[in-house]
């Protein structure tokens, strides 16, 4: 027999799935930003923030939304290889595959772009940013220049990343929109929508004020780490659900599991 | 699946290891404030403790140094030769004198005895507290602080003493006012009685006393308080209501007033 608890964990299983995607005040206020900013004849569009901050889902979110009004592609995967990253761009432009054996010219790839100028306006969303290599983001660049690509580039902000992507993009970036971890408020509204998603009420008002504050604590309002939390919370209520059900309460979610689940996830060192 | 018992474990230790710095604090906490509520009762204690060491190495001193009574009679001479101490100086030295004496001879023999030297001690206390009234004699200190020490017993007799004669005196007192009374008939005398009996428990005598200055002078206000809290404190708590609303009736004191509620209640 199912746990009543094991949807509950499946909830929080990390996904940029845009079904799974949540409305948050700070995350509207990004997207809003983000739907501007592509209206602007803006070349780069950097999306900033620390891992688990929603920029994927982000991504996803504009990608889905915005795919049937605009020419939007979206690059889930970094593709670290230049000739298949070149290779994905002709077939968007031309919306045919290279023959085999062959290799794109870059030089008539941009002129390419630049004759397409005023026709076409080309949006690609660049997920996870950090993994291209210095000389390919120089070339994305200059395709960018022709002003019929626009790139928005996702980047995880790090300490050590954040000085790289102030140095290469500073001069090539219009506009940066960066992501936060969420307040207490966030974390909240995030954990109960999404339960309530998936109309788990009892479990939803299972959590309290006190709870949020401690995951809130242990996660730094980091979403994913949030995500991961509540995933070994659930996972440990199923297992006391199954062998020893006298240890839990329905009706109220215990500190000392969400204590034991930052254990287990190294939040609290012992 | 995790080890679940494992962890369980790991997340005991973990609460343990977050009360400990709690249970600490509210530890020292406690002390503190135990401290501070009995800081009175240390310090005397301290003091005492400070004051009994002193007194034992002063006391070894005296045993070590036997001798200092000598040197100490040739320095009242040339003290005696200012024109005002030689006055109070000179029954004082005549004492030294006589207990230099009786000390001479011990020391001279040699066959002096430990307990001889122990018993020599009280002799020497007893001129040092003498020597102690007098302000002149201040370069003597080592007599000084012997007098210190073993004068802490004999200040207590000193307390106790005019405790005992300020009891008495209270009595004489008490027993001149009667008699000035029967002569007198004064209301401020009888008052006085009233007063004083009350003040040392003698309800019925108080009473009696309040009844007097009340005929003597019916609006004293305090004779008339006096003769109810006695009469309350004897038990008759319905007496003592009624005369102190008879009384709350004539004049409205606020006085009455308050002490009529205190019996009421029974806080008085």
């Amino acid at each position: 027999m199912e746990s009543r608890y094991n949807p509950a964990k499946n909830v929080f299983i990390d996904s940029i799935d845009v079904e799974d995607y949540i409305n948050l005040d700070s995350s509207l206020n990004a997207y809003d930003q983000l739907l501007h900013s592509i209206e602007k004849p803006l070349k780069m569009i950097l999306l900033f923030g620390r891992p688990g901050t929603g920029k994927s889902i982000l991504l996803n979110h504009l990608y889905q939304n915005q795919k049937e009004q605009k020419e939007l592609y979206y690059f889930e995967t970094p593709t670290t290889n230049e000739k298949e990253f070149f290779q994905k761009i002709f077939k968007i432009i031309t919306k045919k595959d290279l023959p085999p054996d062959s290799q794109v010219n870059f030089s008539t790839l941009v002129d390419y772009c630049r004759s397409l100028r005023g026709e076409r306006e080309i949006i690609v969303l660049l997920d996870e940013a950090q993994m291209y290599s210095q000389e390919m983001m120089e070339r994305i660049r200059l395709l960018s220049d022709t002003r019929s690509m626009k790139f928005v580039v996702s980047l995880h902000k790090t300490e050590n990343e954040d000085l790289i992507a102030k140095e290469h993009f500073q001069s090539r970036i219009w506009e940066v929109i960066e992501l936060t971890n969420g307040t207490q408020v966030d974390i909240q509204s995030y954990i109960h929508k999404k339960l309530l998603k998936k109309s788990l009420f009892e479990v939803a008002n299972a959590i309290k004020g006190s709870h949020i504050k401690l995951i809130h604590t242990l996660t730094k309002g980091n979403y994913r780490e949030a995500n991961k939390l509540l995933f070994t919370v659930f996972e440990l209520y199923e297992y006391y659900d199954r062998n020893d059900p006298s240890k839990i309460r329905y009706d109220q979610l215990s500190i000392k599991i969400i204590e034991m689940a930052g254990i287990k996830l190294g939040y609290i060192h012992v | 699946m995790y080890d679940v018992e494992g962890l369980e474990k790991e997340w005991k230790r973990y609460k343990s290891k977050q009360r400990t710095p709690w249970i600490v604090s509210a530890i020292l906490i406690i002390l503190i404030i135990i401290a501070i509520v009995f800081r009175a009762d240390f310090s005397a204690i301290l003091s005492k403790y400070s004051k009994d060491d002193n007194s034992s190495i002063k006391r070894e001193k005296i045993k070590q140094e036997s001798t200092p009574l000598k040197p100490y009679v040739p320095t009242m001479a040339p003290k005696s030769e200012s024109n005002h101490t030689v006055q109070k100086t000179a029954p004082l030295k005549s004492e030294s004198n006589q207990t230099v004496q009786k000390t001479a001879p011990l020391k001279s023999s040699e066959e002096v005895n430990q307990s001889a030297e122990k018993k020599k001690v009280p002799p020497m206390t007893i001129e040092v507290s003498d020597l102690e009234a007098e302000p002149v004699r201040e370069h003597k200190r080592k007599y000084l602080k012997i007098e210190v020490t073993d004068r802490y017993p004999a200040k207590k007799k000193q307390t106790e003493k005019p405790k005992k004669t300020t009891k008495k005196k209270k009595k004489q007192t008490i027993k001149s006012v009667e008699k000035n009374f029967s002569k007198s008939r004064s209301y401020y005398d009888s008052l006085y009685l009233a007063r004083a009996y009350y003040k040392k428990g003698n309800y019925p005598k108080a009473q009696k006393w309040a009844l007097v200055t009340n005929d003597l002078n019916s609006k004293l206000e305090e004779s008339w308080l006096i003769f109810a809290k006695s009469k309350a404190k004897l038990g008759e708590r319905r007496e003592a209501e009624q005369i102190l609303s008879a009384y709350i009736g004539k004049t409205n004191s606020t006085k009455a007033k308050a002490l009529l509620r205190k019996i009421k209640k029974g806080k008085f």
